[in-house]
């Protein structure tokens, strides 16, 4: 069992795990006191509590130096002792790595009220002063904080931020970057982020923001991009960004080397991504870096779920495959291994073990008996308490972070997942149509190459917003010729999974615990 | 009374996209409906007044209206009215009582109030358009859209460019099976766009009964004008693209 996922990272784009601040927070309050009853940690974490933190080489239950930390799930008042953020505030930097979401997603949800789109307005310039005081002090890579596209159709997005239309949300993330470009010291490198629902509107937002990015145009420029919106979940629109950005001069070595994809689960762009990071690295910048985060791993907990195995058959749907973990509170004494219960009870029909669940026994996870009462002094329906779930996250982390390197172990060893092969009539590989893309140096041929497989990128799902068929849609154009009243309402997908996330942790520690 | 809502069922929800309407009736009543993917908005008109709908209200799960209307019991000299309430002091439809010939089988069919339907429903309001083109669309150049849409169902939707003044209809294309025909010759305009749009929307609206008028801008919407007879109804269809 792999214990150093970062030994093993070999040049594969890198897996983030969004860390939840709920699981963070049992690493740093441990630090500082006994958060945690030190007869509740199982016997098998060697260095307590700390051992779930996998930034840390030495204490971790196993070592992962690359993770995502959100802005604005954090306390970014860092002139405050705050034992629950010391997961992040007192890490090693030399052993680890960390890509500071911005914020932009409780901007768009209204959870940062302040009116953005006035570079004056004090509430506004305070948060923008404490993310990237939090960024500069914290960070190794940290996102602009943009003002989502979407945020014109959230009610609650557009009362609180006084942003009501995609203009407005341009102009407010103007504000943002521009205070970033002039006032951030260097210490954390910045990605410049890119929105858009659709084609057109991404193509807009590029135009718009891209000299961020310009050594030509600003000396401290972002060093990177970051992909949000219809850019994280449609290679196609990926693609031809690239060919534009390298074209345009902007994916130039030591200039802008990073590429951050939001919100991205799906099992086989964890390839797709290596293929992409591995074409640009051969024919352009060789130290192009894709990454690319999801909370899955946490969220996948707090819904009951586990990680069991990692399914790469070739040609097939690759998944991550889940089940509700076991919960019952008749193994509150049962001391066999968890790993050997849900195997011998029937409860799992196979189940892939991890260094963090490898040695606990049952009872360290279905704690409650019969009987008991949990820290609200209630007899609950769950035998778990927060600590169980927050060693299953611990599993599931290393599950999908091992997943997403089984995959690309698997597709370098020529197993290939459905979607990057197309064989209907001639059989075209993936990787051979994104290495044909970057081989040329005629951005002509570049363009016409990404366009001859329109419909071929159709069948490549992403994990949000307009995928596969829905790719082409009346979208665009609805807009250019209708006004809509009642846009009450606003359908994303999985785009509020960072809310779902905050809710669900609300609920596991007030509720259930 | 029964005939208008018959035009209506066979206009909106039977085409398979539009579940809910919205009607206003003040001096003149007018149908609206949107698809939930905004791939075709309607707005329609009835040539006359159908004193009945006084107000704005909505209908909803249309697919109870149409089993009512087709009910055999309700087929020969059946009650069929709008019921009213008479809410903050306002009367206001509410409804639609169907009752058989000897009033031993009735059915209430419920609107939506206002309030309602003007939530679930977004006013999607037309800014115009400058139609390039503008014909009659044949019974044969349907005939010849089905035909190819039924050689081609992996694909959700059509192509349409202007060839030596034709207007084309693309399916697929060279990754793919394909195949193309003049649906329309003699066109004047040169589209500079290769737009796209849906072949079940615009097929279902082509195969209704009525005179049907179709108009195409290059800008990238397209509309089909269905006469029924009792009203006129205008399919807007925005283009398709990524």
């Amino acid at each position: 069992m792999n214990k150093n996922l970062t030994a093993t990272q070999n040049d594969y784009a890198y897996f983030l795990p969004a860390t939840s601040g709920f699981y963070s927070t049992y690493v740093g309050k441990q630090r500082y006191g006994n958060y945690v009853d030190p007869a509740r940690i199982p016997k098998s974490f060697t260095s307590g509590v700390e051992s779930l933190n996998y930034l840390d080489p030495d204490k971790g239950q196993f070592y992962y130096d690359h993770c995502l930390y959100s802005a604005g799930h954090a306390n970014l008042d860092l002139t405050k002792q705050d034992d629950s953020e010391d997961m992040f505030r007192n890490r090693n930097r030399a052993t680890s790595w960390v890509l500071g979401d911005s914020g932009g997603f409780q901007i768009g949800k209204g959870v940062w009220p302040a009116d953005w789109k006035d570079p004056n307005c004090p509430q506004a310039m305070k948060k923008r002063r404490q993310v990237l005081t939090w960024m500069d002090t914290l960070m190794d890579y940290g996102m602009g904080l943009d003002i989502p596209a979407w945020v014109a159709r959230s009610p609650a997005g557009v009362a609180a931020t006084k942003i009501s239309s995609y203009a407005e949300a341009v102009q407010g993330t103007y504000i943002n970057n521009d205070y970033f470009i002039n006032n951030r010291n260097g210490n954390c490198k910045f990605l410049n982020v890119l929105q858009g629902e659709n084609h057109a509107d991404a193509e807009d937002w590029y135009q718009r923001m891209k000299h961020y990015c310009d050594p030509k145009k600003f000396s401290n420029h972002f060093n990177g991009w970051g992909m949000g919106g219809q850019n994280m979940c449609d290679i196609h629109l990926v693609l031809k960004r690239l060919v534009a950005l390298r074209f345009d001069g902007l994916l130039e070595k030591g200039q802008q080397d990073w590429m951050h994809f939001l919100g991205t689960s799906k099992l086989e762009w964890a390839t797709l991504l290596t293929d992409v990071q591995r074409a640009v690295r051969k024919y352009h910048n060789p130290n192009f870096t894709i990454s690319f985060d999801c909370a899955s791993p946490f969220l996948a907990t707090a819904n009951g779920q586990i990680y069991i195995q990692t399914e790469t058959e070739d040609r097939k749907k690759w998944v991550y495959r889940m089940v509700p973990s076991a919960d019952d509170k008749k193994y509150a004494l049962d001391t066999r291994l968890f790993k050997d219960v849900v195997i011998q009870d029937g409860l799992f029909k196979n189940f892939e073990s991890s260094p963090i669940i490898d040695a606990v026994e049952i009872k360290d996870i279905c704690i409650y008996k019969p009987g008991d009462l949990n820290k609200i002094g209630k007899e609950g329906r769950t035998s778990w308490d927060s600590f169980s779930y927050a060693i299953m996250m611990g599993h599931n982390v290393w599950m999908h972070i091992n997943a997403v390197q089984e995959a690309n172990r698997q597709y370098d060893a020529g197993r290939v997942p459905a979607m990057l092969v197309q064989e209907k009539f001639d059989r075209v590989f993936f990787k051979d149509i994104v290495e044909a893309i970057f081989a040329t140096s005629d951005r002509g041929i570049a363009d016409a190459v990404v366009e001859e497989y329109s419909r071929y990128w159709m069948s490549i799902i992403g994990t949000r917003g307009a995928t596969g068929k829905k790719t082409v849609n009346a979208s665009t154009n609805f807009a250019k010729f209708f006004d809509e009243s009642n846009t009450d309402s606003v359908k994303l997908d999985d785009e509020f999974t960072e809310d779902k996330q905050s809710k669900i942790e609300a609920m596991i520690q007030h509720d259930i615990t | 009374m029964k005939d208008i809502l018959q035009d209506i069922v066979a206009h909106t929800y039977n085409l398979g996209f539009l579940p809910l309407v919205k009607i206003s009736s003040d001096t003149e009543t007018t149908i609206e409906s949107m698809a939930e993917d905004r791939s075709v908005v309607v707005y329609a008109k009835t040539h006359k007044l159908v004193d009945e709908f006084d107000g704005i209200f909505g209908m909803p799960n249309l697919d109870k209206l149409a089993l009512h209307l087709k009910n055999p019991e309700y087929k020969d000299n059946a009650k069929i009215s709008v019921t009213k309430e008479l809410r903050n002091g306002t009367e206001i439809p509410t409804g639609i009582h169907f009752e058989n010939a000897v009033g031993d089988f009735v059915n209430d069919y419920r609107f939506m109030v206002a309030d309602i339907i003007n939530e679930k429903l977004k006013t999607a309001t037309f800014k115009g358009a400058t139609w390039d083109i503008e014909f009659q669309p044949s019974l044969a150049s349907i005939q010849r859209l089905k035909l190819q849409a039924n050689a081609h169902t992996e694909g959700n939707f059509f192509q349409v460019k202007t060839e030596n003044g034709n207007l084309l209809f693309f399916f697929g294309d060279a990754g793919t099976h394909a195949g193309s025909f003049v649906f329309q010759a003699g066109v004047k305009a040169k589209f500079k766009q290769n737009w796209a749009w849906p072949v079940q929307q615009t097929m279902s609206i082509l195969n209704l009964d009525g005179d049907i008028n179709m108009k195409l801008t290059d800008a990238g919407a397209m509309q089909i004008t269905v006469d029924s007879g009792l009203a006129e109804y205008n399919y807007i269809l925005p283009a398709q693209i990524k």
